[in-house]
């Protein structure tokens, strides 16, 4: 099984950085054998070519809702997305 | 009067907004495709070393920087009086047909294909790439995703770097190709040109052997007779990267051809106070307004441009099938905008062979990738065939080759006039007065302009994401009557 943690947003935009961040203090975490750490700036169809290959993938972003407060934690599974 | 808002417009790239206005008796007025963002980049570039704009100009987009780059590379090598060496141009126009690969399979399998393989009447939840890969298999699915990757690597070997090279300088390119990984780019054209016959394959399955897509690409609302613009080799074939500007008019005759620095003597831009975007037109035929016909300047760019344009495609598998377009859609030209499509693919095949064929050039290889320019650069002009069309890059500079004076007319732009003719044509064929404004129907409207792949150029396109599209419906009173789920 080969695993995808990618963190995604943009560095130098404040709150949109904390799925790079994330990624990046996992790194050091994670057993580099079973799962691949990766950041990105890139969005859209553009990740497609990111996933191939993997079986599990964990993605960690930025969102902005409604009700939420900034520095709530959602877990969303593909059953989120219907 | 009541007004119709699509805004902002799905599967495209960067943001604009279509406004249809209706009479008092629910009778299409007037529409407007705006786009109402002020980029700037000229003005920008303004007071910069030349040798910076392949970096800056691809800025302009994160999804054609190559075709910025490459243009800009190009209007470098006019501008510092050097030609590059053989080898040079071979792996620029390399990386230029592997971009092209990636750019007209996005088009077709994501932006513009769900259209007609789902249907303009499936439901917006179905109407998009995973609606596609669940009608055209998993299989097929795998082998988009496949085609873009393998390509982006290759655009990352000469590149540096997935997206927005850093490749091409005046006189040449930073890098060449090793024996190792011109196998490697071999390998990936094979797959790439069956994957393009393949392609046309599902065309012919899913849109051709469907009367009523058919009945609909040929018929009146998607319909206008324009002039055609595109770059052609010297044997007035197809090409993306060189050659000269041929323009054909309506009839399918030569009206001009000429090399780059020639193209102020034939193209203008007309301003309406309503829109960011400028309309290009040819200055010999004159501006008459957004109506076709050959008393009218309006030209129209992109695939099925580029072949209606041209003679014929330099490749032999790609020259069938433009033979086989062209046949069964009653000869040359074709002014069916829907056909843009199928242009495409013919594209797609001819940018998979020619990838081919230029990995298995002998000089691919070759070290010798670059001249040192030496002469004072003064002015330069750099035209090369975006996916979406024509692309100029303009630049004026000192002794020492800082710009005084930038001019880039992107493909879209080209289009513009042409894009604002479609949409109202459509608007007035389709919105009838006591007719239900469906959603169904709002989206054969956005069919009018997803041919024509726009590019608005737009940096914040990755910002916030993809947008949602609220289709909004006001009564005469300005109220909200109807507003569409979100899509994509």
């Amino acid at each position: 099984m080969r695993t995808l943690v990618l963190g995604l947003g943009n560095p130098i935009l404040s709150d949109d950085s904390v799925g790079f961040r994330v990624a990046q203090l996992l790194r050091s975490q994670l057993d580099q054998r079973e799962v691949t750490v990766l950041e990105t700036g890139v969005a859209g169809l553009n990740l497609l070519d990111l996933l191939v290959g993997y079986d599990k993938a964990v993605i960690i972003d930025a969102i902005q809702t409604v009700e939420g407060k900034a520095g709530d934690v959602y877990h969303l599974d593909p059953r989120d997305f219907d | 009067m009541r007004k119709i808002t699509i805004d902002p417009i799905t599967r495209l790239e960067g943001h604009g907004k279509i406004e249809i206005f209706l009479n008092d008796a629910g009778e299409v007025a007037n529409t407007y495709f705006q786009v109402p963002e002020l980029r700037g980049f000229e003005k920008f570039c303004e007071g910069r070393p030349s040798e910076e704009l392949p970096q800056i100009t691809q800025r302009i987009c994160g999804v054609c920087p190559e075709a910025h780059h490459l243009a800009s590379t190009k209007a470098l090598d006019d501008l510092f009086h050097v030609d590059p060496p053989s080898p040079a141009k071979k792996l620029r126009e390399l990386l230029y047909s592997s971009f092209y690969v990636t750019d007209h399979t996005t088009h077709f399998y994501i932006l513009g294909g769900p259209d007609f393989v789902m249907g303009p009447d499936a439901p917006v939840a179905e109407r998009n790439i995973l609606g596609v890969i669940g009608k055209v298999g998993l299989e097929l699915g795998g082998a988009v995703i496949k085609t873009r990757m393998q390509n982006h690597k290759i655009i990352h070997m000469l590149g540096g770097r997935a997206i927005h090279p850093v490749f091409g300088l005046p006189g040449g390119v930073s890098k060449g190709l090793t024996k190792e990984e011109i196998e490697e780019v071999k390998q990936i054209a094979k797959e790439s040109v069956e994957f393009a016959k393949l392609s046309l394959q599902v065309f012919d399955d899913i849109v051709l052997k469907n009367k009523e897509y058919v009945d609909m690409i040929v018929s009146d609302a998607y319909t206008h007779r324009t002039y055609y613009m595109g770059l052609v080799d010297e044997n007035n074939k197809v090409n993306f990267y060189d050659g000269k500007v041929r323009v054909v008019d309506p009839d399918g005759k030569e009206f001009a051809k000429y090399a780059p620095r020639e193209y102020l003597e034939h193209v203008a831009e007309h301003v309406e106070p309503w829109t960011y975007a400028k309309f290009p037109f040819l200055k010999n035929v004159g501006w008459k307004g957004f109506v076709d016909g050959k008393d009218s300047g309006v030209f129209r760019v992109a695939p099925l441009a580029r072949l209606n344009a041209a003679d014929g495609m330099a490749t032999p598998l790609a020259q069938e099938a433009y033979e086989k377009m062209y046949s069964t859609l009653g000869g040359k030209p074709v002014h069916h905008t829907l056909a843009m499509h199928w242009a495409r693919l013919v594209e797609l095949l001819y940018a998979a062979e020619r990838l081919l064929e230029l990995s298995q050039d002998p000089e691919i290889t070759d070290s010798n990738i670059r001249t040192i320019p030496t002469a004072v650069p003064d002015e330069g002009v750099g035209i090369v065939e975006a996916p979406r069309g024509t692309l100029i890059h303009h630049y004026i500079t000192d002794e020492r080759g800082v710009i005084k004076k930038a001019n880039l007319i992107v493909a879209t732009v080209n289009n513009a006039a042409a894009v604002n003719m479609s949409i109202n044509k459509a608007a007035m064929a389709l919105i009838k007065p006591g007719k239900e404004i469906t959603e169904g129907l709002l989206n054969r409207i956005e069919m009018a302009w997803r041919p024509y792949d726009l590019c608005l150029a737009c940096a914040t396109h990755s910002l916030p994401g993809y947008s949602p599209l609220p289709i909004k419906v006001y009564d005469s009173k300005g109220e909200l009557i109807k507003q569409s789920p979100p899509k994509d």
